[in-house]
């Protein structure tokens, strides 16, 4: 692959070359000598440019061709499979047009240079051709945006009842994330709650949340709904896995939400990818300020065992910070306590 | 040029033919020459980014005289790399190519393609172009701020730009970013005023609207669309001054930050968003319709051929003004908005696919059996073409939400835009300046430097963002300071590199071209009258016109401008202004008199000089 390009791009450079060359030295001269060029730049060009659609259409084919591994990253959801279908039949469509006009524009431009043919043609319009590049294109795209808006509401679907609730929050430049505990229930979120310890401002009025547990990575189990509420505590980010097709603002004062399903573990993925580091990586894609680009956390899809072995380990936020329950009101302080009472042996034994 | 006057107002006379001129010749290229110098600026500021992106690892002290505490151990500080995104977008979006492009052409066209001895209002043309120099020398200022710029992007969401806890930048540097804002907006705004005004009443006896050159066309429009949507940016940066400065919570709600919790509630960044894509996308055609009819104008001239399907170019720019007012969410498909607003604005996206291919079509079919002459300018415009093609059709990806959730803010993107609006638009600007340089200075760009400034650009630009699909399709987010951190976006180092190298080469072939203005300035090739024996009236005044563009009385239009090789004909061209009562030979049977049907406003009695 190597040599090959290296061939190409040495002999398109050598010519490149050559004809600046000759194109200073005339200019020198012309300038110099106050005289007329002699040189046939109509030709020249028209010839440039065909080279150029020759050699552009050899480096593109050529790099399409010997490219290693997928253009988009592989996929691993199940409403990925839609974009990329989308991805590639608008590439197939577009990629014909691509070809079909760029060829037209420049061999036009080769085939009619002045001088190589008689007068022009004095044609003004046709309005049966007009009609008909209104009307194709307006087709073609209409059947695009038909195909693309099919997938679009299947990728939008309504939540199902069977579904994994899980809250990620955005700050600069984190992202945390916080599950349900046993009762399946993410307890409320008020920014006005945020400080140090409870980051991701968990609203102690709320008993459904004391049992949440927020762990420093996001692991998911396969082939199950997951459904990210996402939001943000200060500017605004965008959750971005590339490898699920995920991506959704978080906006400070707003919920949004984007459900999928990964179908591959971590492990799986390696095999794969013939990566033995791969990880899924969820990125930030709005930028949010100075350390935007280093936005990571690693996300760990498991099969379903793993993934409640795992589930079973996690400590309620609360039972870590007991010093909390002096915030918690008076209604829940007997959930509270219990929480806190049954979990105090694992933190000691974690510990 | 102006009368000559006694010797002690030599400074008042520089000062008001060359500085406060109202003359539209002078103030276009006023509008040139600043859209030069930020043009320049900006590209620097690309470079400084593709060092950074090219070579994320190397060491970069030797930039240390000039960016000074920008540069930390030998790296670039991240919050820089920022405010070169921002400013960088900013200016080539603002600046060159909607003040620069509309401003250079639309002052410099307009009363010479129409006929007419200057703006409708000189004064308020001249008010807008020092409101637009107050507006850039307000953003120059910013760079010099010790918090640095603004850096939250050209989109500028709050609340990354409403708040300086979040960014350095967002302290001064957005406060002068927004002043420098509406500066620029009021100048636009009168600019546009002015163009709609001139075009509809200051058209000479015999050009119908339907006798204007496609020029006229397209910067017509573009004012159309600046004056409905730039006022909704200005409320926009109303609002985020008054959220900044004032503590209303128009676009801010329930943020922690900076270790404590704002008081701000209830207000909504989405709602910025949709207000600044309002303008946001009817910006890029604001920047890519004067390239349009620019290019039908060159490509016309040097096929030797009239346009193909006039009409039809006139109406797809009408359902582009239209639709470009419709389209402006699908920035938003993943920003929390409603998934069923996504598909209506995905189907606006495409429908205004159409008229844009129609262009294109129209554009080969005129070149279909021409007789092409490769002027610079003409190279230039088939460059357009071709930038225009590849990039439009990646937004038949982008129009698409399905896709969307892919490419949104990566390189793809990036890739598309700078093809579609940024290159394709450039170079129906540098196109537009190699045509008509022999009417603003009265002498000839060099050809052959033309030819090498065309062939390092076109070349260069396709190396840069080419490979840019690729390193977008693996993922890789825009604005992102390194791609090291993550596994998933390092896979393209080497394209990464290409792509660094193609972009420094590019900015150096724009220096044969400042050479090559400014020489040619003083010591071209005289131009004489007609030198592309083109038909439009421009070229039927003195060399270079002084201030009322005709000696005697205006220029009367007899037929449309693209009378190009027609049979009969003497020559391969017929002036709009040859009656066709002279031309039996070439005559065809639509070409016979049609009662009047379009209006003019001055009798012919009328048009004696009496104000120049």
């Amino acid at each position: 692959m190597k040599v090959f390009f290296w061939t190409i791009a040495g002999i398109v450079g050598i010519s490149l070359f050559y004809v600046f060359l000759k194109i200073i030295a005339d200019y020198i001269l012309y300038r110099k000598n106050e005289i007329e060029s002699k040189e046939d730049y109509n030709y020249l060009n028209a010839v440039l440019l065909i080279s150029f659609l020759v050699t552009g259409l050899i480096l593109f084919f050529g790099y399409n061709y010997f490219h290693q591994g997928p253009f988009l990253p592989v996929n691993a959801s199940e409403h990925g499979v839609y974009v990329d279908r989308m991805f590639w039949i608008t590439t197939a469509i577009t990629g014909f047009v691509f070809l079909l006009t760029q060829i037209l524009l420049f061999y036009f431009s080769y085939k009619y240079a002045k001088g190589k043919s008689k007068k022009a043609l004095y044609w003004k319009n046709n309005l049966l051709i007009e009609a008909i590049w209104f009307s194709v294109p307006t087709v073609a795209f209409v059947v695009l945006f038909m195909t693309g808006n099919y997938y679009w509401n299947a990728i939008n679907q309504g939540v199902s009842e069977d579904v994994l609730e899980i809250e990620i929050l955005g700050e600069q430049f984190n992202w945390r994330v916080r599950y349900p505990g046993k009762d399946g229930k993410l307890g409320n979120y008020n920014f006005h709650y945020i400080d140090g310890i409870n980051a991701m401002g968990l609203d102690l009025r709320d008993t459904n949340g004391y049992d949440d547990f927020m762990p420093v990575q996001l692991h998911l189990p396969r082939n199950k709904k997951v459904m990210l509420r996402i939001r943000s505590r200060d500017v605004i980010h965008s959750v971005y896995i590339p490898n699920l097709r995920v991506k959704m603002d978080a906006v400070p004062g707003m919920l949004t939400r984007f459900s999928f399903i990964p179908r591959y573990t971590t492990e799986e993925m390696k095999e794969i990818t013939n990566n033995p580091d791969f990880n899924y990586e969820i990125a930030c894609a709005e930028l949010c300020g100075r350390n935007h680009f280093s936005m990571l956390l690693i996300l760990v899809v498991e099969d379903e065992n793993d993934y409640q072995r795992w589930y079973n380990k996690q400590i309620p936020w609360l039972a870590r910070n007991s010093e909390y329950l002096v915030n918690v009101p008076a209604p829940g302080k007997e959930k509270a306590k219990l929480i806190i009472e049954a979990f105090s042996g694992k933190i000691i034994s974690n510990l | 040029m102006e009368v000559t006057k006694p010797k002690r107002n030599k400074l008042l006379r520089f000062i008001f033919t060359y500085v406060f001129s109202q003359d539209h010749k002078m103030i276009a290229k006023q509008y040139l020459f600043t859209a030069i110098f930020w043009a320049l600026l900006g590209s620097l500021f690309s470079v400084i980014m593709r060092i950074q992106l090219g070579f994320p690892d190397a060491d970069v002290s030797w930039l240390k005289p000039v960016l000074g505490r920008w540069i930390q151990d030998g790296r670039l500080d991240p919050e820089f790399y920022l405010s070169m995104v921002t400013i960088h977008g900013t200016i080539m979006i603002f600046f060159v190519l909607t003040a620069g492009l509309s401003g250079t052409f639309s002052n410099l066209l307009i009363p010479l393609q129409i006929g007419a001895r200057d703006m409708a209002s000189p004064f308020i043309n001249m008010l807008s172009y020092w409101l637009f120099f107050i507006s850039g020398f307000i953003m120059f200022c910013s760079l010099f701020l010790s918090t640095g710029p603004a850096a939250g992007g050209w989109t500028s969401y709050p609340p990354l730009s409403a708040l300086p806890e979040a960014l350095r930048g967002s302290g001064g540097g957005v406060t002068l970013w927004i002043i420098s804002m509406v500066f620029f907006i009021v100048s636009t705004l009168l600019g546009g005023l002015n163009y709609i005004t001139t075009v509809l009443n200051l058209r000479t006896q015999g050009m119908y609207m339907t006798r204007l050159p496609l020029t006229v066309w397209g910067l017509f429009f573009t004012a159309i669309l600046g004056l409905v949507s730039f006022p909704v940016l200005f409320s926009a940066m109303l609002l985020l001054l008054s959220d900044r400065t004032l503590g209303t919570s128009f676009f801010l709600s329930e943020i922690y930050i900076g270790g404590r919790p704002l008081h701000f509630s209830g207000g909504s960044p989405i709602l910025f968003e949709h207000l600044f894509w309002f303008l946001g996308h009817p910006e890029v055609y604001i920047a890519i319709m004067p390239a349009f009819g620019i290019t039908s104008e060159v490509i016309s001239i040097f096929s030797r051929k009239p346009i193909f399907g006039y009409s039809a170019m006139v109406v797809s720019f009408f359902i582009i003004t239209i639709l470009s007012a419709l389209v402006w969410a699908h920035h938003m498909f993943v920003s929390g908005m409603n998934p069923f607003l996504g598909s209506v604005f995905s189907l606006t996206s495409f429908i205004i696919a159409v008229p844009s291919s129609v262009k294109v079509f129209n554009w080969l079919a005129t070149l279909w059996k021409g007789s092409i002459e490769f002027t610079p300018a003409m190279l230039f415009a088939i460059g357009m073409v071709s930038f225009f093609i590849t990039g439009g059709l990646t937004g038949l990806f982008v129009a698409n939400p399905a896709i969307d959730i892919m490419v949104h803010d990566t390189h793809f993107v990036v890739a598309h835009f700078h093809l579609v609006m940024g290159s394709a638009a450039m170079f129906g600007f540098i196109c537009g300046v190699y045509h008509w340089f022999p009417k603003m200075f009265g002498r000839l760009l060099n050809p052959q430097l033309g030819y090498l400034h065309f062939w390092i650009t076109f070349a260069g630009i396709y190396l840069i963002f080419f490979p840019m699909h690729y390193v977008g399709m693996a993922g890789f987010p825009r604005r992102y300071y390194s791609f090291t951190i993550f596994e998933s976006f390092s896979k393209y180092y080497d394209l990464n590199i290409l792509i660094s190298v193609a972009a420094f080469a590019t900015f150096g072939g724009q220096l044969i071209f400042i050479y090559n203005f400014i020489h040619s300035m003083y010591r071209g090739k005289t131009a004489g009258r007609n030198p592309w024996r083109a038909n439009t009236l421009e070229w039927t005044t003195e060399p270079v016109p002084g201030h009322g563009n005709w000696n005697g009385s205006l220029p009367v239009v007899h037929r449309w401008p693209y009378d190009y090789s027609k049979p009969g004909a003497k020559e391969d061209y017929i002036s709009q202004t040859v009656p066709y009562s002279e031309t039996m030979d070439s005559n065809l049977p639509e070409d016979q008199p049609r009662p009047r049907g379009g209006k003019s406003n001055i009798k012919e009695g009328e048009k004696k000089d009496e104000d120049f």
